[in-house]
Parts: structure tokens; sequence; C-alpha cells
């Protein structure tokens, strides 16, 4: 990706997933990401065996009950790992969109949130 | 079904079912939520052993009724949230759409199983006491016939004939392992409910036999259908009775307002609407109409309506899964196999009668997801 996206939302999240609450979505079940950003190449994140890893390009499985397709365009996610929006927000907002099954795809969405957090956590430092 | 049971040694049994359902683990927090009329301290009891013997930290929080849709949480209920890991619905259902369900659910990961088996007697009977392995085994089957093919068609001899796709991603419900969705998940226990967001071309009729009063709707059961004609996915034409109902909360909400947004059907044969939730019984099918975000589906609305159907045939690729109102998951050899390990497999598998009387006149019964 031309403007580093990748790299940014890779960063984010692995230090997300250091935190607390990251290791609890990393520890829960297995699921494949496909992360589509309007705009850009798709963007696989794979939790499994309390492992992360993101990686360009779509995910290889889609397997039923252990994948989910997340749509959102550059500008909110951007806010959201810059700490200006949660990921519910967003969520509720029409930003963020989880093409899954009822109630699932809470990993990705808590570890936005990690990111969300950590982010915030930095401004107050600067302030 | 709400057999004869034994109640201090079924009822333990069946709490004990609900923490097998969950997969408790003796490092999550646990919060038993009730209140008036929700709070019989015999199932409260239950649930405490039943959480005692895992190891689990547990503790009980009675709060004063609120209009769960309308009325902001007690305060100290939304801060008690912040310090659980599953929270147990022993109370009125709460509304998941709400703001700090969300935020509980997506962003921290909490677990909130709403016990369906809300009496005494349905939480000791069979549906209550339903093997985990055997209801998962019966859900996980669903999923894959429902996902091995595309194309959906739902029938009724009322006159529903309306035909849709499906997407693998977005097949669920309550009736796999828990785990698949943990952490930040909501469930009822014991569930028993399978669903999809259905993917174009949505075309068809659905003959609406009974509906939820959500939204300001007149009545329940109708004594004569609701015809709603769809055309790419949304309603076209109302004829029957209540028509001039969804005609006006059509004007008043707009078109996204009939999205079809959810096709959702029962796989638990022993469910009923007495203590537990009729429409987990493979007798109801419901669709959920208008905001299909929390589905899996691309339309957001303001407005959620759920209208039922009674014996419903649904079909994926021709292949019935539901006949009549028949799960043909359940004549599998292998999922005899896995109900023989807890008994008579006709006992288990045999489905019990359930009416849109049931569903309506069960403990919170109005509720559909």
């Amino acid at each position: 990706m031309a403007n580093g996206l990748i790299e940014d939302l890779r960063a984010a999240l692995e230090e997300a997933a250091r935190t607390p609450r990251g290791q609890k979505a990393l520890h829960g079940h297995d699921e494949d990401f496909d992360l589509e950003i309007a705009g850009h190449d798709t963007v696989h994140v794979a939790i499994a065996g309390g492992q992360m890893e993101v990686s360009e390009g779509p995910s290889p499985r889609r397997q039923p009950l252990h994948y989910t397709l997340v749509q959102v365009d550059e500008p909110t996610l951007r806010t959201i790992l810059a700490g200006r929006i949660s990921p519910v927000e967003a969520m509720e907002a029409g930003r963020l969109f989880l093409r899954t099954r009822l109630y699932g795809g809470a990993l990705i969405t808590i570890l936005l949130r990690a990111a969300y957090d950590l982010a915030r956590s930095r401004k107050l430092e600067v302030a | 079904m709400i057999a004869d049971v034994d109640l201090q040694a079924d009822l333990l049994e069946g709490a004990r079912n609900l923490t097998r359902y969950i997969s408790l683990r003796p490092d999550q927090h646990v919060l038993i939520h009730t209140e008036p009329g929700y709070d019989d301290p015999r199932i409260v009891a239950a649930l405490q052993a039943a959480i005692a013997e895992i190891g689990s930290p547990c503790s009980v929080l009675h709060t004063p009724a609120w209009d769960k849709q309308k009325d902001p949480p007690p305060p100290v209920f939304e801060a008690a949230l912040e310090g659980v890991d599953v929270l147990i619905g022993q109370g009125e259902y709460l509304h998941t759409k709400n703001h700090y369900i969300q935020v509980g659910l997506f962003e921290r990961g909490l677990i909130y199983i709403n016990n369906e088996a809300k009496t005494v007697e349905a939480l000791s009977s069979r549906y209550g006491r339903f093997p985990a392995e055997l209801l998962f085994a019966i859900g996980t089957r669903t999923i894959e016939r429902l996902t091995a093919g595309k194309h959906i068609r739902v029938t009724t001899a009322a006159g529903t004939d309306v035909g849709m796709t499906v997407s693998g991603n977005t097949a669920g419900g309550y009736c796999y392992p828990f785990i698949f969705d943990s952490p930040g998940y909501k469930k009822g226990f014991p569930g028993g409910v399978a669903c999809f967001h259905p993917e174009d071309p949505v075309e068809g009729v659905i003959s609406v036999q009974a509906l939820t009063r959500g939204n300001n709707a007149p009545k329940t059961i109708l004594d004569r259908p609701l015809f709603l004609t769809y055309r790419d996915h949304r309603v076209v034409k109302a004829e029957g009775e209540c028509a001039e109902w969804w005609n006006d909360f059509i004007a008043r909400n707009g078109p996204d307002s009939s999205w079809l947004a959810e096709c959702m059907w029962g796989i638990h044969p022993q469910a009923s609407g007495r203590g537990g939730r009729g429409a987990s019984n493979p007798h109801l099918l419901h669709f959920g109409i208008g905001n299909s975000i929390p589905y899996g589906g691309p339309v957001w609305a303001k407005t959620w309506q759920v209208v039922f159907v009674q014996d419903a045939t649904l079909t994926v690729d021709g292949e019935p899964l539901l006949d009549n109102g028949h799960l043909t998951v359940l004549d599998e050899p292998d999922i005899r196999a896995v109900a023989a390990r807890y008994g008579d497999p006709d006992e288990w598998l045999r489905q019990a009668p359930a009416t849109l009387e049931d569903q309506f006149g069960g403990i919170g019964g109005e509720r559909a997801d």
C-alpha cells in the first residue's frame, strides 16, 4: 500500500495485541479477518493459537463460523487508530461494518479498541 | 417440552449445562442479573452452585426493572458490567443494540448469556438439560448444510414463497460451540436457532402469520396473513391483515425499514414457549426486517421488526433443511448417534409441538433477535 496504511495498521495492532485487552482477544477463538479498505487492497488479519499475523491480500481461508469480512474506509480506520473515534462509535455511525455471523467478529473490534486507547494515552502524555 | 422432573437434581443439572455451553473457566468473573419477576431464588441458587463447581467468582445483582429499549440501565448495572467477563441475564432480555452493551461486547469482550430457560421447570426439563454436545452437533450440521449451497427458498402452506441466496460468512446463530465466538458475544441459553443474512436476489412473498409488537403493531397473532411482496430486498406491496399499519410504518421510517435482514429458525427439538423460547423450535421460522448491520448485512435502518411463519419448508439448492417445520438434520444417523450417548435418541430428538401461541405466550416470548 502506497501510503503506508498496512504498516501503520500492523504496528498499531501488534502494539494493541500486547495490552491486557489485546491478549484477551488473541487468546479467544481462531478467526480470519479480511479488511476491505476502500481504495486499497484487502488486508488479512489472522488470529490463531494466541498469535496474530497481518498480511497483504485476502485470507486463503473463508471457513464458516471462523471468518469475518470487515468493511471500512481509510479515514475511518486512521481515525480509530488515532484515538478519535472508537470502533463501536464507527459501527454505530455506519463507517465500520462486520459482514459476519450474528454477534461474531468481536476480536478485531477489541483489538481496534485497544489501539484506540493507546493512541488516546499518548495524546494525554503529550498534553 | 416440560416433563416431570426431579427438581433438585435436574435443576442443578440444567444450571451445570449452562456453564458447559459457555465452557466457563475458573478465571472468568460472572455476574447473575435479576429483576422483579425474574428472580426465582431456586434458579439463582442452582446457577451459583454450578458456577462454584467450576470455581469462577460469581456475584448476583438485583436491580429495579427498566424499559430496555427506551431507558438507560441503572448506573450500578452498567458499572458492574465493566468488572465481569460473563453476564448471565436471568432478568428481562437486554436490548443489545444499546451503546453500553455494544461497547461491552465489541470492545471489552463481554460474554452475555441470556438465560432463556427462565423458570425452574424449563431449566430442569430436557429443554434446559439438552446436552451441549448434541445441540452443537445439530447446529454445526445445520450450518454445514446451509453453507454447502447457495439458493435458499422458504415456503409455507399459508402462502410464503420467497427466494434468496446465502453467503457462508453470515451463517450462524445460537447453535454451535459458544467458544467459537469468545470473547465478545451474546447468546441465548440453551439457544437453538440458526440464521443468516439473506443475500441478493431477495424476491417473493412472505405470508406473515404473527409479528412482534415493537413498532406499535396492532396485534401479534394474525387471523389472516399479512402478505409482504419483496422485490430487490425490499417490500413493494403489503396486503391482508395489518397492511394499513405496515404501509404507515414504512411511510414513517423509509423503505430500508423493510430490508430483509435475517432469516432464523429453530433447531432445538425440545423448545417450547412454556418458560422457554418457542422460536427455538423448528416448527417456527422468523424473518428480521430492518437494520441489517448486526446480522452481517450492508443496510442500516432505524427500525427492527420480526415476523413469524409456522411450519416452513426451507430448501438449500432444492434440498429441504426444514420440511414443513421438521428439521431434517434430526434424522441423520450421525446426530442420532450423538443423542444415543445421553439415552434414548428418540426422547431427545423428537420434536415437541410449538405454535405461534407458544412463542407469544412464553416468558419474554415476544422477543426475537
